[in-house]
């Protein structure tokens, strides 16, 4: 592959050099280094192809051309004012919690306006920075931690919420997305856990999906779609707490347990293994994903279609118990985004295949200093005013963990 | 019912057996009791002739008195509390003076001691305790009395729970963190002090809505809960106490209200110098002190004594504490014709638990207390006549009044759930719950329990046959007065709660017993037939005729019989063998908690519009009431069989019983279902909250008509619980070889827990927004079979020389083992909404809706799981420092040995055992 990209690059040279010199316009020798993205240092990224686009902004004339060679490609332009950019794909590996190398493929960019080159040698920097070609719906903020209410006792009343983000340039519609909750914690590594489906499908216990026939909901380019417990403004009763009351949907687990914003449109309920509300794991033991079914599912088809049972032996002490489980899953092919949650001090086991979620993020240890505290998505860069978010399905690196909570707001830059 | 009949008849048909023999030689037996070391005439000695069974009591002069005597050897035993017993053959060929027996006061002398529960056959198959071995065992608690007994495991108790007997029961049968535990058995064992019982069948301090199984973060609601349970150990001091008897046996009809065993203490009534005790060991502190005065024939004790018990000694969060104090006053009168003896007590029990939780979420403003104040006033006036046939009529009367109040304060997270107080069926308007708040409880009990009892014997010659009769009846009554939970409907402890019921409106129990016994002798040559057969009538008084146990007699006949064969020498030692059989029928009737439980509100919300302008609120809910009260309730009732044998040789004892007792009926909570139809008014079809200035009504909106399954539990008479088990002791008497007085007790026990009645149960998994659709019927027997097999070895050695005595005990528990009754863990058929049958198949436990009601026992559910040999050893160390002062070190599995071991699926298990420290001062000035 090197070799191949050196011998292109030095025929480009060859060619580049063997140009008519006899003309009056002044020509300049650039040289463009572009460097791998800093977050994915120590991932061995390496380039696989870019193409370089040399505008000249005075003539509008376009140079393009395609190299893999990296870091530094030269070029030989006429004097003037240029914006140069470069877009590529690049592969990079995940090295995941249970030691798997992940090949990952990602789209990079990277771009410089209004360069003035002029007389003689220009040595122009460049770094990449990441955007997934196939970009889609992220889960760009997970509050699951609870609050505390002025008192210090755990408000856990209806304030916890998940946030989804159009992190693509194009109008996406919410209908028919769903997120679940894993059905295994990554705090409790299971004994002879069988059957293993963790390579095909995430094991779940409660399924939501919002309603729509397919275009009901349309979702904006860096705009966002807040589900949240209880959509009111919990600040009036505990006022570490958010306003909620902005929501697109709640979650709403029956009239007799839950309660019911009229203001805000409920999230159908598929399936849960509990009668209780939907509580996100406060510690952070439980992993969420957002995915969207092939064709239309039913709850009664879910139930059916997606029953998955499992047995493990338990382990206590001395003690040792044979259990088995009745829970559902969804087939990994329909995951848009997954994100896997833990605390450092208790992780034991990857809840998901390492090729939807290399590592986890947490917020504070699942201790005391979780409490008000998210974990939420890393701005990636800033393309006019729409945020592009990290996500190299590697959570640790792609989030910010025990970060301070911004309900519907996606910030401009970290 | 038909099978007392018989006995009944075959009772009195014994009693008539004729015998011509009626006009033998008769003469009277008198005498006078003397102290041995003062002189002074000892009152109220009991004075049997043995073979005759006839006896007497001194009066105050020391003089007794037995009439129609017929010529032969006796046996005549003298025995009166606080002085040895005293046996002696006397001859009664002619005429004979009165005879003079000196007794001697019971020895502080070491080598006199007896530190072991005693077997006993008087009432039935029972263990004595006597204040020598109390004194040596040091208890802290009635609890530790209880490991005295055969089958008996000495363990470190802690006092921030309730403590419960349960007699013949494996001990992993017993312990509150078993879900199968019923709590027949501790209901099921009476209690009685100085001749008047206690009860804690008024006892209503349940938290409505707490989880009521351990294992929740409510066990510290469920640990010290004994609604329903019976009598908690932990209330009981023991530095008052005489002796105790506890019977496992049958015991005799002039006791009631049991089903399980009796538990009789006997308090002092006798000048005593002023004792004091002190004991401590890990978290425990206990002080106690105690006096007798004697003015001329009247008697004062007083005691006093005060446990503080904290559970970590490091923690101060949660501790106990009880105090409690007895005055007990004793007088006798001469009269022409008798003797009269009145006999009254003052009692207070003050117990108080406490504790506070130091979690990082809780704050200092929660709270769990307990204060329980318990006053009990009781007298007994015994009057002894002179002659004639009754030889006595007892009537005592009890009475006590506890002030329980038990307050909790948590911090609730209310998540503006819906508020739902209404008291009758039908559809609310209501309100919602803040999103968190300060829930404040407090629960007020006050039970009070009377008790009246009218007691007889009778002694008198049928046709040459003493008979020995006692006839009377008891009443007791149990109310409570208390305003039960007290708490701000609109912010309850536990959401949902919102209809307390005040204990008060409960009405009373009312129980009435009648009763007749008769103790008789037939000799049979030289071997005796020692007969005691009674029946006792018990009625459930001032219940309203829907309930099908009040208004009428359960009857316990009861019976022991017991063969003695003509003594005889072996090895030079005069020996006794005798072998004994019984039978009986005990019932415990269900308490107030049981009979009376409090209605369960179903609620459906029917409209949950929680708007974000608060002034557009609106719920709507509709309620269901199901009336749990089960009025075909029956009392508990178990039959006793036994058989046993007892030899003495020397100083020998060794004695054996073989029991079986079958409850059928046992009391268990067991589920029921009901389907309740409700609407869902859809939000969406309502209107737009911003077009809204008031809340909206449920007219502006569609429905949707569901139904829903409602389960409750239930108090049903469907626990299975059988005993049977092996009990035996063997006391070697003091081996002058190794100045050790050497006895060996121990039992094997057997009992199956559970219920084969039908259960009902639904699935937790909600479809789409729904209710899971089935509802379950299961059949298969719950059962669980417990085995457990011990030996205690106990060596007392006394070395007088330095005023030492080392009990050492070994404690064996050879194994225990505990199994489930195989079952397939399908329900035999399932129930939809419509209230249709299914037959529920082997293929249903693959669908995936009907999966959810298959509960699939796992591959070695069923293996019998054995746990392998552990040894204690436990070490006593007494030093007498002089003759008043007492101190004593204890360690508990000073050594001990627990083995590892393999379980059938291959595990290995590694068990661990602590020592465990304390000691004791005892004082007397």
């Amino acid at each position: 592959m090197k070799i191949r990209n050196i011998i292109i690059a030095a025929a480009l040279l060859i060619s580049a050099a063997s140009c008519d010199d006899n003309d009056a316009i002044n020509k300049s020798f650039v040289d463009v280094k572009v460097s791998m993205p800093s977050h994915l240092e120590g991932k061995s990224a390496e380039l696989e192809n870019a193409v370089f686009t040399l505008e000249n902004v005075n003539t509008g004339e376009k140079l393009v051309r395609e190299t893999s060679y990296i870091p530094q490609v030269y070029f030989d332009l006429e004097d003037g004012l240029y914006n140069i950019s470069v877009e590529g794909t690049i592969t990079y590996s995940n090295l995941s919690l249970d030691n798997k190398s992940i090949q990952k493929e990602t789209g990079v960019r990277a771009k410089q306006e209004n360069i003035k080159v002029i007389g003689g040698d220009l040595d122009l920097n460049l770094e990449f920075v990441t955007f997934n070609p196939s970009q889609g719906f992220l889960i760009s903020e997970i509050f699951f931690a609870d609050t505390r209410t002025p008192e210090g006792k755990q408000y856990a009343a209806g304030d916890q919420y998940i946030e989804i983000y159009n992190n693509s340039d194009k109008v996406l519609y919410a209908d028919g997305l769903c997120i679940a909750e894993t059905e295994l914690m990554s705090v409790e590594a299971l004994n002879e856990y069988t059957p293993d489906i963790r390579n095909e499908a995430v094991p779940v216990s409660s399924v939501y999906m919002i309603p729509g026939s397919g275009n009901e909901y349309p979702v904006q380019p860096g705009e966002t779609l807040l589900i949240s417990d209880i959509a009111i403004n919990h600040k009036e009763a505990n006022k570490n707490s958010f306003d909620l009351s902005k929501s697109n949907f709640e979650w709403f687990d029956g009239e007799d347990i839950d309660t019911d914003v009229p203001e805000v449109k409920n999230m159908i309920k598929m399936v849960s293994t509990s009668k209780s509300v939907w509580h996100l794991h406060s510690r952070g033991f439980k992993s969420y994903i957002l995915f969207k079914f092939d064709k239309e599912v039913l709850p009664e088809e879910y139930v059916k279609n997606y029953a998955y049972h499992y047995e493990y032996l338990f382990v206590f002490n001395d003690m040792e118990f044979p259990m088995d489980f009745d829970a559902w899953k969804v087939p990994n092919e329909f995951i848009i985004d997954a994100v896997q949650c833990s605390t450092p001090s208790e992780y034991q086991w990857m809840v998901m295949s390492s090729s939807l979620d290399a590592s986890y993020t947490h917020s504070g240890d699942g201790d005391a200093s979780r409490y008000g505290r998210s974990v939420k998505r890393k701005v990636l860069h800033v393309e006019g005013d729409r945020s592009i978010l990290q996500d190299t399905n590697d959570s640790a690196s792609d989030f910010i963990p025990t970060a301070e909570p911004s309900p519907g707001i996606i910030e401009t830059l970290n | 019912m038909k099978l007392s009949s018989l006995i009944l008849l075959f009772v009195f048909g014994i009693t008539m057996i004729p015998s011509q023999a009626i006009s033998q030689t008769h003469q009277s037996v008198k005498g006078r009791v003397l102290s041995k070391e003062s002189g002074k005439a000892i009152a109220f000695a009991t004075v049997v002739l043995n073979e005759s069974q006839k006896w007497s009591t001194t009066n105050l002069k020391g003089e007794f008195s037995i009439d129609n005597v017929r010529n032969g050897e006796y046996t005549i035993i003298v025995s009166c509390l606080g002085y040895k017993k005293l046996q002696d053959t006397i001859s009664l060929t002619e005429l004979r003076n009165p005879f003079t027996l000196h007794m001697s006061v019971e020895s502080q002398d070491l080598s006199e001691v007896t530190v072991i529960a005693e077997e006993s056959r008087e009432n039935g198959t029972s263990s004595v305790i006597k204040k020598d071995a109390l004194n040596h065992l040091q208890p802290s608690s009635f609890a530790d009395i209880v490991e005295l007994l055969p089958g008996g495991i000495s363990s470190n108790r802690s006092l921030t729970s309730m403590n419960l007997i349960s007699l013949r029961a494996p001990v992993e049968t017993a312990k509150i963190s078993n879900r199968d535990n019923t709590y027949n058995s501790s209901l099921g064992t009476a209690f009685v002090v100085d001749g008047t019982p206690l009860s804690n069948d008024a006892q209503l301090q349940t938290v409505s809505g707490a989880v009521t199984y351990t294992g929740t973060s409510d066990n510290y609601l469920v640990y010290r809960n004994t609604t329903g349970k019976g009598i908690d150990m932990r209330m009981i001091p023991t530095d008052d106490i005489e002796s105790v008897e506890i019977v496992r046996g049958i015991p005799s009809v002039t006791y009631g209200s049991l089903s399980s065993g009796l538990v009789n203490i006997q308090r002092s009534y006798k000048k005593k110098p002023l004792e004091l005790r002190a004991k401590a060991n890990s978290g425990m502190k206990l002080f106690a002190l105690g006096k007798g005065f004697e003015f001329g024939n009247k008697t004062l004790n007083v005691n006093l004594d005060y446990i503080d018990y904290k559970s970590d000694p490091r923690n101060v969060m949660t501790n106990y504490s009880r105090m409690t104090a007895s005055l007990r006053f004793k007088d006798v009168w001469n009269t022409n014709s008798g003797m009269l003896e009145l006999r009254t007590n003052l009692n207070y029990t003050g117990s108080f638990d406490e504790s506070k939780r130091d979690e990082e979420n809780d704050t200092k403003d929660e709270f769990y207390k307990n204060d329980y104040n318990k006053y009990r006033l009781a007298s007994n006036l015994n009057y002894y006549f002179d002659r004639g046939i009754v030889k006595n009529i007892n009537f005592s009367v009890s009475g006590s009044y506890t002030s329980e109040n038990k307050k909790i304060r948590r911090y609730r997270t209310g998540r503006m759930s819906p508020i739902l107080i209404e008291k009758e069926e039908g559809e609310y308007y209501g309100e919602f719950l803040p999103a968190s708040y300060l829930a404040n409880l407090k629960i007020e009990g006050k039970p009070v329990f009377l008790f009246a009892k009218l007691n007889s014997n009778l002694d008198f010659d049928v046709l040459g046959t003493n008979h020995n009769l006692i006839v009377g009846a008891d009443w007791r009554y149990n109310k409570n007065f208390g305003r039960g939970e007290i708490f701000d409907v609109t912010r309850p402890l536990y959401a949902g709660n919102g209809r307390p019921r005040p204990a008060k409106d409960i009405p009373a129990m009312e129980e009435l017993a009648i009763y007749a016994e008769d103790n008789l002798l037939v000799p049979i040559g030289l071997n005796r037939l020692k007969i005691r057969a009674g029946v006792r009538a018990a009625s459930l008084l001032n219940v309203s005729d829907k309930y099908s146990i009040g208004n009428k007699f359960f009857l316990d006949p009861r019976f022991n019989l017991s063969w003695q064969f003509p003594s005889f020498m072996m090895f030079d030692k005069l020996s006794k063998l005798s072998v004994r059989t019984g039978f009986g029928w005990h019932t415990k009737f269900p308490t107030l908690s049981h009979l009376y439980p409090n209605k369960v509100y179903y609620d459906a919300v029917q409209l949950n519009f929680y708007s974000q302008n608060d002034q557009l609120r609106q719920m709507h809910y509709k309620t269901k009431i199901i009336d749990p009260t089960n009025f075909a309730l029956k009392p508990n009732r178990n039959q006793k069989m036994e058989v046993g044998l007892e030899f003495k040789s020397g100083k020998i004892k060794f004695d054996i019983t073989a029991y079986k007792e079958e409850m059928s009926e046992g009391l268990r909570r067991m589920s029921n279902y009901d389907l309740f139809s409700f609407k869902k008014y859809i939000i969406e079809s309502g209107p737009d909250p911003s077009t809204l200035n008031a809340p909206p009504t449920i007219d502006m909106f569609d429905y949707k008509q569901y139904k829903r399954f409602v389960s409750y539990g239930q108090s049903k008479n469907g626990s299975r619980e059988e005993k049977k088990g092996i009990e035996y002791q063997l006391d070697l008497g003091r081996i002058e070889a190794i100045k050790s007085r050497v006895s060996i007790n121990g039992a094997w026990m057997y009992m199956k827990y559970g219920s084969d009645a039908p259960r009902y149960k639904t699935s937790s998994v909600v479809i789409g927004g729904d209710d899971y659709p089935y509802m379950g019927y299961y059949e298969w027997d719950t059962s669980r079979e417990y085995e457990q097999f011990n030996t205690n070895f106990r060596f007392d050695t006394q070395i007088d020389e330095l005023g030492l005595i080392f009990s050492s005990t070994f404690q064996v528990l050879w194994y225990t083992s505990w199994k489930y009754t195989p079952h397939n863990g399908m329900p035999s058929y399932y129930i939809d909404m419509n209230d249709n049958k299914f037959e529920y198949t082997e293929a249903d436990t693959q669908d995936p809706i009907l999966k959810h009601l298959y509960e699939k026992p796992s591959d070695n559910a069923f293996d019998t799981e054995r746990v392998p040999i552990t040894i204690d050893y436990n070490l006593k160390v007494t030093k007498l420092i002089n003759q008043n002062m007492r101190l004593a070190f204890y360690v508990n599995r000073i050594l001990y040995y627990y083995p590892d071991y393999n379980r059938k699926d291959g595990f290995r298990v590694k068990r661990s055992a602590s020592p465990y420290f304390g000691m004791e001062l005892n004082i007397n000035i």
